[in-house]
Parts: C-alpha cells; sequence; structure tokens
C-alpha cells in the first residue's frame, strides 16, 4: 500500500495497532520468531530485504508473503536451518533456528508498510509484526547529520551484557523541529534480550520518533564540536543481554531530521537522512575449558562490596551479611552464591537470604547465624564468573569480615545442642524365640453353624414361650416375681395379719387371681380341680400342708394373739408350690 | 496298646525336637553374627533358620509357630537395615507384623525403616489406616475366636429375650448383634485378604513394568517404591504382578519384595 500523505488519525491507528502488535508476542506463550528489515531507508532503485527468523524451532515454514502495492515480490529464499550447542555448568543446551529472506523492490517512492508475514512454527501459526520503511529518489543530509555507533563490541560471550549507543544530531544552524530514528532491528534483535529500561535514570532525556511511530527517550548531550561542526547530539543508549551463541546483526539504521509541517489531514515534510552501515556483533560460546563446577552464570566485569549489620553477637544470633555486586556483567541473571554449601562457612548456619535487583546493581543479604564462639570471621564469599576482559573464568570474593562471637552461660553452641538431641535408631534383635502359637482358631463350619443354630433356637424358644401367653405381660411377671415378693413381705411382717396378706398376695400372683381370692377357699378342692392332686403323695401333702398354713395363720388371728408364725415354714412350702403346684 | 500309644507320643515329640534343633542352632548362629557386627552372616543364618521353620511336619502340624517366623523375619530386617537396606528392612518388618501384628516393638521398627527409605507412614493417621489397622490387630485365628466368642453375649440376650421378653431383652439383643457384627469385622478383614499375596516395590527408584517377563520388552511405566501389588506368577528372575488399573505387568524379581512368606 503506497501512502503519499498520512493523516493524524490514520499514524495514531497505526501506532496503537503496532503497539498492540509489539506487545502481543511478548504477552502470549509463542515461539519467537522475527522479521527484520534490511534498511528502514532505501533509495528508490534499491531492494530491500526482511529477514525472517524462527528461534528454537524445529520446524517452520512460511504461508503467506503479502504482496504490497508499490513494491515487487522479488523472491524469498530457502530456509536456513542453524543450530547451536553450549555448555553451562555441565549442562548442554542446544539451539535451533530457522532463516528466510524475502525481498522487495519498490517501484514508487513512498512510505510503505509491509503487513505481518504468516509462518507456521511447530504447528503453530504465528505473524510477524508490521514492517515500515521509506523509499526516497535522493537522499540528502549526510553533510548536515551525524549518526554514529559508540563503543560497539566486535564480539560478546552469549550471556554477556552489552550495551548499543547510538549517538545522532544534525548542524545546530539547521531548522530543525522532527527526528525520527530508522531502526529496522529494534525490538527484533536475535539472539539478545532488552535488558531493563534505564529510561527514568536518564539525566537529560528527550523524546523522538522511533520508525515514524512511536516515541523512544534518548539523553540530551547538548551542543557539541564534531569534526568543526558544532551539533546538537542525542544519544540512544540500551542495554541487552546475548542469549546464545551466533550473530547479532544491526541492519542500516536511519536518522530522519528536519521541519515537518502539520496540517488538518496531512503534513508536510521537509526533511533530510542520514545512515549509518549496517554492522554485526559474533556472540561467542562460553569456553568449557576450565568451567569450574560453582560457575555462577556470570559473564562480564564485576565488582563486589560486602557489609553487615553488626560484627560483636552472641551465638545463635542473626547476623545480617550483605553482598552487592555491580558492574557491567549481567548481574541480574547470575545466581547467587549459598555460603550454606561452602566449607568455609561451616561455623555458620543460613536460615535465608533476599536477593533483589536494584536497576544498576545487584544485593543480596544472608541471614548468617554463628554456631560456635570460636568463628572469628565471615570468611570471604566467592562468585564464579566469566571475565571477558581476561577471557577466563575467575571468582570474585567479598573481604573476609571480622566479627566477635561471645558464648552463651551455659550453651553449647547450636551444633552442640543438635548432637545432644535424641538419636533415632531401630531397636535390637529379639533374641528369645516366641513359644508356641495360641489355639487354632474355630473351623469355618463352627463359625457358621454356631450363629445358624443360636438363631434357630432362638426362634423356637420363643415361639414356644408364646404360646403360654406373654411372657413380658404384668401377670406373668407378677408370678415369676411372686417368691421375691413373699420373702421381702414376711422380711416386714411382725403379725399373722401381715403374713396372711402376704401369702395370699403370693398364692393370687402364682394362680394368676386376686389375693382376696383365697380368703376362704377349700385350698384342697381347688388343688384338686385345678392342678390334679391325685394320685401324687407328693403334691397331695403339699396342698394339705398349704390348708393347714392357712388355716394356723387365720387361727393366730382369731385366737387374739395376732402372733406370726415361723417364716421358714412359709417360704419352704413356698418354695414347693413355686416348684410344680403352682 | 497303651504301650502302642506311649511309643508313637515318643516319636512325635522326638521328631518335634529334631526338627527344632537345627533351628535353635542356626538361631544362635545368626546371633553371634550379629553381634559380632558380621550383619551379612547373620542374615543367611536367620534366612536358614526361617527356611527350617516354614512349612509343616509329618502330622500336618507346622514347624514352627507364627510368632517365631514372625520373630526371625524381624531380625532379618534388623540386618537389612544394619547393611543400609532399609527398602528391604521395611519389607521384613512388615511381614512379619503380618504374622504378628500387634507386636508394637517390629512396628515401631517398621515406621523407622520407612522413613529412612523415603516412604509414609504405615499408619498415615486417617480413618482408612485407623480402620485398617484395627481391623488386621488380630491373626487369623484370633479373628475367629473373637468371632465365636463375640457370639456368646448374643446368645445369652436372645436366651432372655425368648424366655422373658420385654423391651429391655430386646435392645440387650439388637446391641449384642452389633457388637457380635464388630467382632467379625476382624474375622472377615482376615478371610479377606487370605488369599492375597502382596508385593512390596522395593527399589529406590521403583520397578520398571514390562508387558512381557525380558529386559528387551517395552517398558510400560515405572511402579513407584514403597507400593503394593498383588502377585500373580512367578518366572525365574521375574514376577508378574496386578499393577496399577489392575494391568497385568511383569517385574524384575529383584526390585520386589513377597510379604507373605
Amino acid at each position: 500500500m503506497k501512502t503519499l500523505t498520512r493523516s493524524a488519525l490514520i499514524a495514531c491507528c497505526l501506532a496503537w495497532i503496532s503497539g498492540l502488535a509489539l506487545a502481543l508476542p511478548l504477552q502470549a506463550d509463542t515461539p519467537k520468531v522475527t522479521a527484520q528489515l534490511s534498511s528502514g531507508l532505501v533509495r528508490l532503485g534499491t531492494g530491500v530485504r526482511v529477514n525472517l527468523h524462527a528461534q528454537d524451532v524445529e520446524e517452520a515454514r512460511v504461508v503467506d508473503v503479502p504482496e504490497v502495492a508499490g513494491l515487487k515480490l522479488s523472491g524469498i529464499s530457502r530456509p536456513s536451518h542453524e543450530r547451536r550447542e553450549s555448555w553451562v555448568n555441565g549442562r548442554r543446551s542446544v539451539s535451533t533456528s530457522i532463516r528466510w529472506v524475502v525481498v522487495y523492490d519498490p517501484v514508487e517512492e513512498g512510505d510503505y508498510v509491509i503487513p505481518p508475514i504468516e509462518l507456521e512454527v511447530d504447528g503453530q501459526r504465528v505473524k510477524t509484526r508490521e514492517l515500515s520503511f521509506t523509499v526516497k529518489r535522493d537522499l540528502q543530509g549526510e553533510e548536515l547529520g551525524y549518526l554514529e555507533w559508540i563503543d560497539l563490541p566486535e564480539h560478546i560471550y552469549e550471556g554477556e551484557s552489552f550495551r548499543l549507543r547510538l549517538r545522532f544530531g544534525w548542524d545546530v544552524r539547521t531548522n530543525v523541529n522532527h527526528a525520527n530514528l530508522m531502526l529496522p532491528w529494534w525490538g527484533e534483535l536475535p539472539n539478545a534480550i532488552e535488558a531493563p529500561d534505564p529510561g527514568d535514570k536518564i539525566a537529560n532525556p528527550v523524546d523522538v520518533y522511533l520508525n515514524n511511530r512511536q516515541r523512544v527517550r534518548v539523553l540530551d548531550l547538548g551542543e557539541q564540536k564534531v569534526g568543526g561542526t558544532t551539533m546538537r547530539l542525542l544519544e540512544l543508549d540500551r542495554r541487552y543481554i546475548a542469549t546464545r551463541s551466533g550473530t547479532i546483526e544491526l541492519p542500516k539504521s536511519f536518522l530522519e531530521f528536519g521541519m515537518v509541517e502539520q496540517r488538518m489531514f496531512s503534513e508536510r515534510k521537509n526533511t533530510n537522512h542520514i545512515g549509518v552501515a549496517e554492522v554485526a556483533i559474533e556472540v561467542r560460546t562460553l569456553p568449557t575449558e576450565g568451567q569450574p563446577f560453582d560457575f555462577s552464570g556470570g559473564v562480564g566485569r564485576f565488582v563486589v562490596g560486602q557489609s553487615v549489620d553488626r560484627r560483636s553477637v552472641d551465638v545463635g544470633e542473626s547476623i545480617k551479611f550483605g553482598v552487592e555486586w555491580t558492574g557491567s556483567g549481567n548481574i541480574e541473571f547470575f545466581e547467587a552464591p549459598d555460603p550454606g554449601r561452602l566449607e568455609a562457612f561451616d561455623g555458620f548456619r543460613v536460615y535465608g537470604r533476599t536477593d533483589e535487583f536494584l536497576g544498576d546493581r545487584r544485593r543480596v543479604v544472608y541471614d548468617l547465624v554463628p554456631e560456635r564462639s570460636d568463628v572469628e570471621e565471615i570468611p570471604a564469599l566467592p562468585l564464579w564468573v566469566f571475565d571477558t576482559q581476561t577471557e577466563n573464568y575467575t571468582s570474585i570474593d567479598t573481604e573476609p569480615i571480622a566479627i566477635r562471637v561471645r558464648a552463651l552461660p551455659g550453651a553449647v553452641g547450636l551444633s552442640g545442642e543438635v548432637a545432644t538431641g535424641p538419636v533415632l535408631d531401630i531397636g535390637d534383635v529379639q533374641t528369645e524365640p516366641v513359644g508356641p502359637d495360641g489355639p487354632a482358631g474355630p473351623s469355618d463350619t463352627t463359625l457358621f453353624a454356631v450363629p445358624v443354630f443360636a438363631l434357630g433356637g432362638w426362634l423356637l424358644l420363643r415361639t414356644r414361650v408364646r404360646r403360654a401367653g406373654d411372657p413380658d405381660a404384668p401377670a406373668a411377671k407378677a408370678r415369676r416375681r411372686a417368691l421375691r415378693r413373699l420373702r421381702r413381705d414376711l422380711g416386714r411382717s411382725t403379725t399373722a395379719s401381715d403374713q396372711s396378706l402376704a401369702v395370699r398376695r403370693f398364692l393370687g400372683a402364682r394362680s394368676g387371681e386376686s389375693p382376696e381370692a383365697w380368703e376362704g377357699r377349700p385350698v384342697i378342692d381347688w388343688f384338686e380341680e385345678h392342678v390334679g392332686i391325685d394320685g401324687d403323695v407328693q403334691r397331695r401333702d403339699t396342698a394339705q400342708r398349704t390348708a393347714a398354713l392357712l388355716r394356723d395363720i387365720d387361727a393366730s388371728i382369731w385366737a387374739g394373739s395376732n402372733a406370726a408364725l415361723e417364716r421358714n415354714r412359709i417360704e419352704e412350702l413356698a418354695r414347693e408350690l413355686t416348684g410344680g403346684l403352682l | 496298646m497303651r504301650m502302642l500309644r506311649h511309643c508313637l507320643a515318643l516319636c512325635a515329640l522326638f521328631v518335634a525336637f529334631a526338627s527344632a534343633a537345627p533351628q535353635a542352632e542356626l538361631d544362635r548362629s545368626a546371633l553371634d553374627a550379629y553381634r559380632a557386627e558380621d550383619f551379612a552372616s547373620a542374615s543367611a543364618w536367620w534366612l536358614d533358620a526361617l527356611e527350617a521353620a516354614t512349612g509343616v511336619d509329618e502330622q500336618g502340624e507346622p514347624l514352627a509357630s507364627a510368632g517365631e517366623r514372625a520373630r526371625l523375619m524381624a531380625n532379618l530386617g534388623n540386618c537389612a537395615a544394619r547393611l543400609d537396606d532399609w527398602a528391604g528392612a521395611a519389607g521384613w518388618f512388615e511381614a512379619s507384623l503380618r504374622l504378628r501384628p500387634r507386636d508394637d516393638d517390629t512396628r515401631e521398627k517398621l515406621n523407622f525403616a520407612r522413613g529412612e527409605a523415603g516412604w509414609p507412614p504405615l499408619d498415615r493417621g486417617d480413618l482408612s489406616s485407623t480402620t485398617s489397622r484395627v481391623l488386621g490387630a488380630f491373626t487369623a485365628d484370633e479373628a475367629r475366636w473373637l468371632a465365636l466368642l463375640g457370639l456368646l453375649p448374643l446368645i445369652v440376650a436372645l436366651a432372655g429375650e425368648a424366655l422373658r421378653g420385654g423391651r429391655a431383652w430386646r435392645q440387650a439383643s439388637i446391641a449384642s448383634a452389633v457388637l457380635w457384627l464388630i467382632a467379625c469385622g476382624p474375622c472377615v478383614h482376615a478371610a479377606w485378604n487370605e488369599d492375597s499375596d502382596p508385593m512390596l516395590v522395593i527399589s529406590p527408584n521403583g520397578a520398571a513394568a514390562r508387558p512381557e517377563p525380558r529386559e528387551s520388552a517395552e517398558r510400560l511405566e515405572r511402579l513407584p517404591s514403597g507400593a503394593r501389588f498383588e502377585r500373580l506368577d512367578e518366572l525365574p528372575g521375574w514376577t508378574k504382578l496386578s499393577g496399577p488399573e489392575g494391568r497385568a505387568v511383569w517385574v524384575p524379581s529383584r526390585d520386589v519384595f513377597a510379604l507373605e512368606r
């Protein structure tokens, strides 16, 4: 699509869309695919290359290359596969990447936007960001502007932190109200990640346009002499970390500067352009030879400082041992050393640590507790790093800090406490032979038969008992309790009248009648009629003795003395009656 | 006739003594070796003693009591522990507890050995573990006696209910029936587990389960260390287990321990 003029509205929309397109790949957990233009500004008649790069993927293909009005699609290269290996702390990491080059030939002057290019990466559809660039018939302004890389390293090591400083400016005599950096590599730098933005720490910040659609904060260096010309200089300074070995390519970058006149629905530009040649930084693999086991992953130059919150403590008291690493190394990414695993710190117990990255330094505070009173210093804490200047692994050690540890009265130190604690172990073997087992358990037959018989017996017995009446009826209960009640009543009786009442109650309960029924009753006749004593001498005798007992009681009552009869005689007779007659 | 009976009794006594003597001798040798800290030899002696104590005599009586065999197994567990084979020790202690379930000494050893082997304690303290432990606190014979004796209160209560009737006897009968069912719990538990042949995975890295008993067979999964599986079959060097989800798998015999001995 060719756009000769752009309204402010369209610019805002494009900026929003591109911002979204930039943000989404960061948020989503999608394969990393980058697209880089060979240049943000090209002269008419010169081709522009789009470098597609899919990192850490096994398979990938370009699904669709968009057609753009005003640009002729010249071709797309075959995929170029790349595989790299690196070793850190004995761990091997392998990265594979695939590259393509898409070439467009501009046929007209203007600003162009290449829509997202769709790729299929490991079975997943992903899109690149939009790419914009400008095609000019003539590029002017080389003599009026300034654009240069400052201290750009030729090679670095994987994991190393490096800075990209792009200094730019223009002749102070030039009227400039618009500056736009055309950096095709911005946000699409393969094999590297950007370190946290130090934008808020820039001393004299100035915002300039970046790639026509966003703004970036740069450092204002003021007016300075460059080659005999006084120039207004600015500097873009960003820090990156190399993530893997390979090449970091920085395509040709441009500065557009001049006057831009905003109108209602368009703008009028009178700008100049200056470019800086494309460069590449080689990222080398860390040497495996000589790599110490305790290598922290730190790469670069480091400086260490240390402090403690106090130097005189009792055994068991905490000391906050703070260690601060600064320098040009990758201070936010290395693994801080653990004193608990170092022999030199045997006299200490490490209770924890706080670890924070403060933008330009890394601070770790260890909570150390001396276990013994003979500890005299906090030993040097080493951090093994790869020094990129000497190209060797080296140890960055803290300075030992002398401390005084007082023993607590009667204390034996923390290690002593542990030693005197309960020690667990299994018991001794069993030496005494064990005697014979108990009796063998009952057989299955017994286990099944006994409950069955118990249940059957209960049913039979219950049925039989219920035929004679409910055993829980009041009369049945009174009958069962008659003898017991007689004994109790006789115990309380002092006269023949009392005994008479007790005996009649007994006879009534046993016969199922009221006690009064036995008053004046012909006893022998009743027994003959209801019990059947004919032919049974024993029974007849009992009946006769019962009748005699009742007569004797009545005689005693009516004779006037009302003297009680012998208790045993009544009880014995009652037992005989309970045994069979009643 | 009486003379003949005496002779038979004497013969039986002699046979019993003759079978007990080698085991006692082996036990003494093992104890001496253990005291001399020759744990490997002690283990070998006690294994022989256990072998001599396992089985039945001509009359069908066991050669040694279950308690004695449990003691030998517990001592074998001690030897394994001293040889730093805590998983094997846990296996021996657990096998011992199956024969003598209320031996607190062995239970403590088992929990300690499991801890050293990196396994969780056998009794996790939840309802399931506690119930299982209570039900398994009796040997099979004890559980049978308990089930039978638990019937006595029920018989008494039923007789009372039949003869006297009334709510009290009915309630007593119901309560006795519930008690009897509870008393039957260990017996049912023992009967349920009577035919089980559990194997304990003792290899620290677990046991590689394969569909067929050969090393070249594809590895289906890894049975976790400390887990129990039912033994289905055995071949030299290989044991067939009922693996997770009931799938039959083969594992190397060296990686598992038979708890039923």
